[in-house]
């Protein structure tokens, strides 16, 4: 078992690497440093201070002429007429670029914001009104969505069956910006039902956070009835099913004792993989609704040209991903003795 | 064949042949819509002039001196206007608001019934019919910006998967034929793109980038690849010990000719099946990133930015829902007619793929 883990946890470092390395990419090679700094300094973006960006952010340092100029600007024994030039500084190379960049994303050193917060600590800070309003989220439709699978597998090949995968297909139909949009308009906005947005600390909280949650579970639930009705479903032809049967047991035992608990090896699979999402926070709830979560921040980011915060967001959300994945694989080795193997 | 044998489960399956047929009409909407046969064009430059509305009757004389001359509903409320005949109901339902400043005329697809009850309608039922979505607060026809959307859907649908299925089928099909260390690189590599979030991963790579429809497609070509060459290469996996591709082995074909003449199109059936689930989360991704705002410029009619204006203009009062509305039942049943012809061929061709 020892070996199994550390096996899987040996394979998950070269994609970890393969993250930094993409996200290297996304916002160093792919974006020059000059488009970066006029992105970032906005109007206050002319020759000067791009280049004053780019020595402060590393992409340059100055060459030995530079480094002289700027020793001799600073004592004021510069001869008149000295200036700094586009010549004085020079690229630093890639490869320690990448290597500064590396290092600092895997001690967390994410730098700081646009209003000079230090990036990891804004970060810390929206992932409580996420976490708040996702699990219980994620629970809530996770339960229904299972119990309903359940359900249609009792029923199989019925009417009840059929109409629930209908009504699966139809709500992942859905678009779910227009969805939030109508339920914020109808629910909260015209008839009063919810608060329109707001957060709030402690329980009081979930009076804002109640309609996002329920959104949630709406929109996720054709994709979840599809999934778990499958898996209940796969479950309920194996051989183990046709024992307990034969033994005399009755269905609703067989579905909730035997088929649920074996159903909860590929669930546990599945809910670690979705963890990253559940950090994430939904993106385009947390927006509509004023939740100052993780996802509020990032499209926040978005919108500011915030690099920093961006670069932090992508790069925790992907090493979650490849954590979450590697908890799986470690959880399925333990609970399915035959993955070890091969 | 696949291309027969696709044909041949779709038409017993008399639901996918409906939804197959609703895809078909919209195809040819796009397509008529595309060499302009059909739908007004409704770019930025066609844009009506928002114009500053003063006194109904100033304003009535500065129309007829511009001599605006394209049918528009708001001269024929003007007019009614002006002549003391609809103020009432017209302020009532929200159909025009004459106010001094930024606002502008708009009406909703109701029209022609609302004008019923006030027994005004002679004058407008042709006006009313050639709107018969309404127009939006631009007032631009509706069910153009609509069509126009749905040109665009195709558009997004199509592109994207012309950038993303030669990838994920090359990719794949290396890794799984000639297993070892490709496979390996293959493996790390679809992994890689897998962990980063892939709405992360979109506006990573569009908040850079200028707001065009080409980049907006290529980076929804290239982060939406992975799933696909997974399938790709778990089939090659299985496929390449099979007899008929030992049989071409031994025979001296080339590895080039094996993979794309012989066990390719063996497996393309995966590909028709992921390109329906494909089409659809596309379109949806586009709609995502023009509401987050960075996908295409807002003077494109997409269905994104028919949705994120949607936005203010439910915000309004009275407000203004037929837009959204009509752009989400556009979405909706084609999204529901992809995922019917998309189950149905999973369905008959490959079981084992759902999920």
């Amino acid at each position: 078992m020892l070996l199994y883990a550390i096996r899987r946890i040996l394979y998950a470092i070269p994609i970890l690497f393969g993250v930094i390395l993409l996200t290297f990419t996304l916002f160093y090679v792919i974006n020059t440093p000059d488009a970066l700094a006029i992105k970032e300094l906005q109007k206050a973006a002319n020759p000067e201070t791009v280049r004053q960006w780019k020595i402060q952010k590393g992409f340059c340092v100055y060459t030995e002429e530079g480094l002289r100029k700027t020793k001799e600007i600073e004592t004021g024994r510069a001869s008149p007429g000295t200036v700094i030039t586009d010549e004085d500084i020079r690229p630093v190379a890639m490869p320690v670029l990448f290597l500064r960049y590396g290092l600092d994303l895997l001690t967390f050193d994410f730098g700081r914001d646009r209003d000079d917060r230090p990036v990891s600590q804004v970060l810390l800070g929206g992932m409580v009104p996420s976490l708040k309003m996702m699990v219980p989220a994620f629970c809530l439709s996770e339960i229904i969505t299972i119990f309903l699978a359940l359900f249609c597998a009792l029923y199989r090949g019925t009417k009840i069956d059929r109409a629930f995968v209908v009504l699966a297909v139809f709500l992942m139909s859905f678009n779910s910006v227009a969805l939030i949009l109508f339920f914020q308009k109808f629910l909260a906005a015209d008839w009063r039902y919810f608060p329109i947005s707001g957060y709030d600390t402690g329980l009081s909280g979930y009076a804002y956070l109640a309609l996002p949650i329920l959104i949630y579970v709406g929109l996720s639930m054709g994709v979840g009835i599809r999934f778990n009705r499958i898996l209940m479903l796969d479950e309920i032809h194996q051989d183990y099913v046709r024992t307990a049967r034969a033994k005399g047991l009755g269905e609703n035992t067989v579905l909730f004792r035997h088929v649920l608990r074996n159903a909860l090896i590929p669930l546990i699979t599945r809910w670690a993989v979705s963890i990253p999402f559940l950090y994430l926070g939904s993106l385009l709830l947390e927006t509509f609704f004023g939740i100052p979560g993780l996802g509020g921040i990032t499209l926040e980011a978005i919108q500011n040209a915030d690099l920093n915060t961006m670069r932090a967001v992508v790069f925790l959300g992907a090493l979650l991903f490849v954590l979450a994945n590697l908890t799986a694989d470690i959880l399925y080795g333990i609970v399915d003795p035959r993955v070890r193997v091969g | 064949m696949p291309w027969r044998e696709v044909w041949r489960i779709l038409r017993k399956d008399r639901l996918a042949m409906i939804s197959l047929t609703v895809i078909t009409i919209c195809a040819v909407l796009a397509a008529l819509v595309h060499f302009g046969i059909l739908a007004e064009d409704v770019s930025e430059t066609h844009r009506l002039r928002r114009i500053e509305i003063g006194e109904p009757s100033a304003f009535l004389l500065r129309m007829q001196r511009e001599e605006l001359v394209r049918p528009f509903a708001l001269d024929s409320w003007i007019w009614l206007l002006s002549n003391g005949l609809a103020l009432e109901s017209a302020e009532m339902h929200g159909m025009i608001r004459l106010r001094r400043g930024r606002d502008w005329s708009y009406h909703p697809p109701t029209v022609l019934i609302q004008l019923q009850e006030h027994g005004i309608v002679g004058l407008l039922r042709r006006e009313a019919w050639a709107y018969p979505l309404g127009t939006n607060l631009d007032g631009q026809n509706v069910l153009s910006i609509l069509l126009h959307g749905l040109r665009w859907a195709f558009i997004i649908g199509v592109v994207t998967s012309l950038i993303a299925i030669p990838i994920a089928v090359v990719i794949g099909s290396l890794g799984g034929y000639f297993g070892g260390i490709v496979d390996d690189i293959v493996v790390w590599i679809y992994s890689t793109f897998a962990s980063v979030p892939q709405l992360l991963l979109l506006i990573a790579l569009l908040t850079f980038m200028d707001k065009s429809m080409m980049n907006v497609l290529i980076v929804i070509g290239v982060t939406t690849w992975v799933d696909l060459c997974r399938l790709v290469r778990a089939e090659f996996f299985k496929h390449k010990e099979r007899e008929y591709v030992l049989a071409a082995r031994s025979l001296g074909q080339t590895h080039t000719r094996i993979i794309f003449r012989h066990i390719l199109p063996n497996v393309s059936h995966i590909v028709i099946i992921t390109f329906t689930i494909r089409f659809v989360q596309a379109v949806s991704l586009e709609v995502f990133l023009s509401y987050v705002g960075i996908g295409v410029d807002p003077s494109l009619a997409t269905w994104g930015q028919v949705i994120s204006a949607a936005k203010d203009e439910l915000a309004r009062q009275p407000s203004v829902w037929w837009p959204l509305t009509g752009a989400t039942v556009f979405l909706f049943i084609l999204s529901l007619a992809f995922s019917i012809v998309g189950d149905s061929l999973r369905d008959a061709l490959d079981p084992k793929l759902r999920t």
